[in-house]
């Protein structure tokens, strides 16, 4: 840093040789208030930085004509329009020196000091403050400094501070103290003042939703009778929703979390408030559910029905990865290993497809182009004819445009009940409400290789095999009313594994017919490989001990310990039930209620001349 | 294979049925050293019962011979598959016999049967994988577990 500058030259001319330095100004007062006090103000500054820089004459100091000013700025960071002016003046190079009426002046950041401090380095500007003799030159001056700077900062944050408390103390007090200002209030000579008429909107919104529950139908209400909020604009949903819930509307004030009584008039009697929070608090769960997207539900819940009338319900299960797979399951078919399970479960999506590719078909058909365009044109006469037939035509792309809710709502306006089962899958429909004759809907059906592409690829469980016939079902008895059906021909395909138990020995055993068939004991093969599993793992010192194993397990030692005498079973034995030929009856239960002899012989015996039944 | 039959001669029958009996009046001192004999480690908890009945199955073992070994081990292996303590010996997918795994092909249901010995029984021909059977119906090469849609093992 070049140009040291103290009084201690005051012999004005006695150096000829002493360069030009251009001096700024810089002057900075925090707050407003300053402004007009006589000692700390904006010209008092400049006033005593340019008779310093007059001072330094025979230092060759000249002032500079440019004012570098920032009334009513903070010192803790650098967005100050001045000082921004300082710094390109600095970098263009027309500065050679920076004179402050007190450090604090230019920075009370000790970060953006040191970055000043760079600065004016790179650019081989020096500073000096009127009241403070510091040469930032020697390391002494510069530990003076970072110690001033410091108190600087300090004193910063303790006044930061000491506002804090302040305004918590007068929010406490109930004062109003800024910010924001509500709907429904404005702010008279510093305190918060009821406005009627924006104050009018706000009980309304109350008394609307305490009836209605929801905020969008306040907001579609407000909508509806043309209030805005003071932007101009339609309520947000977002505001209207902090709206109901600000208790500055009960006469209280926000303080953090916390809030106190206030000094202004309430406009909402606290009876509706708190009912509107029990009613946000009480609808919690059901409203974060509630999202029409992705609301779990099932086209054809409740209309769907098995061969024999049972009902099928919409159900899913997670795959490996955690995915959803969702099924319609036959009522009463959830239990494991049923022989009648098979073919009671069919993929949602298939159903639901092999259905909607009827719907449309329907929704496309002249009855109903006819009067669709027709209602259009009562709703929105600006939509032309064409339009509506295109997208008429194109029903797939706009039925996945519309709400869950909404695809519902047309599916049971259109069917009464679908019945599937392994051969078919037939639509009732509601045609009579409608009045559209049978010809129109499928003029000779949909070709059956035409829908099966559209049903798609290799991995479709479900295939339209054959013809999709529309049919007009007379009624068969007195006061039934002709309906009109769809029947689509289908093939459920099935893959995976299923642990099938053959019929069990119950006809064997009564036609005292000895079994060809081998007869497998599940449960028994289970234990018995358990067994001999545990054992190995004892033998081989895998695990310590019987208990052990019940504990790592799950069970108890002494079922452990029952299982493990199984491994003293005869080989003959072993092998026998491991090809499903052990005697009738033989099972889990006979070794759990008699203690296994040693003596293979005994063994034999004891399990093979054994009636079980 | 039948370990016990009638034939069998008297005299060897009646010794085992001797050493069996000895086992029961036999001094713990004894059985132990027995033990040592036949097992490579002591169990953890001494129980008479346990330790005689062991020692019974081992003798009469060796008299009339015991479980094929290779049908041990697909019991072991088929043991751990139902067991939450896994030890990783079995890579082999296992089955237990007597399952049935049922899978539609071009319009006809197969029903592949699991045997005893771990072989799979489709069409009245036996084979040894999974992969071979796919192949008895398909005609082609492909994964015999995939295409039952047997749930993958699990990596422990």
């Amino acid at each position: 840093m070049k140009g040291a500058k103290k009084k201690d030259l005051m012999a004005p001319g006695l150096n000829p040789e002493v360069r030009m330095k251009r001096c700024a100004v810089y002057c900075r007062v925090s707050s407003d208030e300053n402004l007009d006090q006589s000692f700390n103000s904006i010209d008092a500054q400049r006033e005593a930085g340019l008779s310093f820089i007059r001072s330094q004459q025979a230092e060759g100091w000249v002032p500079l004509d440019g004012t570098y000013e920032d009334p009513g700025f903070s010192g803790g960071n650098m967005e100050r329009p001045g000082l921004q002016r300082l710094f390109r003046d600095i970098r263009s190079g027309v500065v050679d020196m920076v004179v402050v009426y007190k450090i604090d002046r230019l920075s009370r950041s000790l970060a953006d000091f040191a970055k000043m401090v760079e600065m004016f380095d790179s650019c081989n500007v020096s500073f000096s403050a009127v009241t403070q003799q510091i040469n930032s030159a020697s390391s002494m001056g510069r530990l003076m400094l970072n110690v001033l700077l410091s108190f600087a900062q300090f004193e910063r944050e303790v006044t930061g501070e000491r506002i804090r408390d302040k305004i918590a103390a007068a929010k406490a007090k109930g004062m109003w103290m800024g910010g924001p200002v509500p709907h429904g209030y404005q702010v008279i000579e510093r305190k918060l003042m009821i406005q009627p008429d924006e104050a009018k909107v706000v009980k309304r919104i109350f008394q609307d939703f305490a009836e209605l529950r929801s905020v969008a139908m306040v907001i579609e209400a407000l909508k509806r009778d043309g209030m805005n909020a003071r932007s101009g604009k339609p309520f947000a949903h977002q505001t209207v929703r902090t709206l109901l819930t600000n208790r500055t509307y009960i006469g209280e004030l926000n303080h953090k979390e916390k809030s106190h009584p206030g000094l202004h008039d309430p406009i909402i009697a606290r009876d509706l408030f708190d009912c509107v929070q029990e009613i946000f608090d009480h609808d919690a769960r059901l409203r974060g559910s509630r999202n029409p997207r992705t609301a779990f539900y099932a086209l054809l819940s409740g209309l769907l029905f098995g061969p024999n009338g049972v009902k099928m319900l919409a159900t899913w299960s997670r795959g490996k990865t955690g995915q959803k797979f969702r099924y319609y399951r036959m009522l009463g078919y959830g239990g494991k290993a049923q022989p009648t399970r098979r073919s009671m479960m069919f993929a949602m999506k298939e159903v639901d497809r092999l259905v909607l590719d009827q719907v449309y078909g329907v929704l496309k058909s002249p009855t109903m182009l006819e009067s669709t365009i027709l209602e259009v044109e009562k709703v929105r006469p600006d939509i032309s004819e064409l339009s509506v037939y295109q997208a008429m035509q194109n029903m797939a792309a706009i039925w996945n445009e519309l709400y869950p809710q909404e695809q519902r709502k047309i599916i049971e306006t259109l069917i009464e009940r679908v019945v599937l089962s392994d051969q078919e899958l037939e639509i009732t429909w509601r045609l009579v409400d409608w009045n559209v004759s049978l010809d129109q809907l499928h003029p000779n059906g949909i070709p059956a290789e035409l829908v099966r592409r559209e049903a798609g690829g290799r991995m479709d469980m479900i295939k339209v095999v054959g013809e999709i016939q529309t049919i007009n079902v007379e009624p068969s008895a007195e006061g039934e009313r002709p309906v009109v059906k769809t029947v689509i021909p289908i093939r459920h395909r099935r893959k995976g594994i299923k642990n099938v138990i053959e019929p069990n020995p119950a006809l064997a055993a009564e036609g005292v017919v000895p079994q060809e068939k081998p007869q497998f004991q599940m449960p028994l093969l289970t234990a018995l490989s358990r067994a001999f599993y545990w054992q190995w793992l004892l033998d081989e010192g895998r695990v310590e001990s019987g208990s052990e194993i019940a504990r790592r397990e799950g069970l108890h030692p002494s079922t452990v310990n029952e299982l493990l005498r199984l491994t003293i079973l005869a080989p003959d034995l072993v092998q026998r039930i491991l090809k499903g030929e052990q005697p009738e009856g033989l099972s889990i239960l006979w070794f759990t209620r008699n203690r296994l002899p040693m003596e293979w012989k005994t063994q034999f015996t004891a399990i093979l001349a054994k009636d079980y039944n | 294979m039948l370990a016990i039959t009638e034939e069998r001669p008297e005299n060897s029958s009646s010794s085992v049925t001797e050493q069996l009996a000895a086992l029961n009046t036999m001094p713990m001192t004894e059985i132990w050293k027995l033990w040592d004999r036949n097992f490579p480690r002591r169990p953890k908890h001494t129980n008479r019962n346990f330790l005689v009945s062991r020692l019974a199955f081992r003798i009469q073992e060796e008299a009339y011979g015991g479980l094929p070994a290779k049908l041990k081990d697909y019991l072991i292996d088929c043991g751990e598959r139902h067991s939450k303590i896994k030890s990783g010996r079995g890579r082999e997918r296992h089955l237990m016999p007597g399952s049935v795994l049922v899978r539609e092909f071009e319009g006809q249901e197969y029903r592949v049967l699991v045997a005893a010995d771990g072989f799979y029984e489709v069409n009245g021909k036996r084979f040894k994988s999974l992969s071979a059977a796919a192949k008895e119906i398909t005609g082609g090469h492909r994964s015999g577990p995939k295409f039952f849609g047997l749930p993958e093992k699990r990596r422990e």
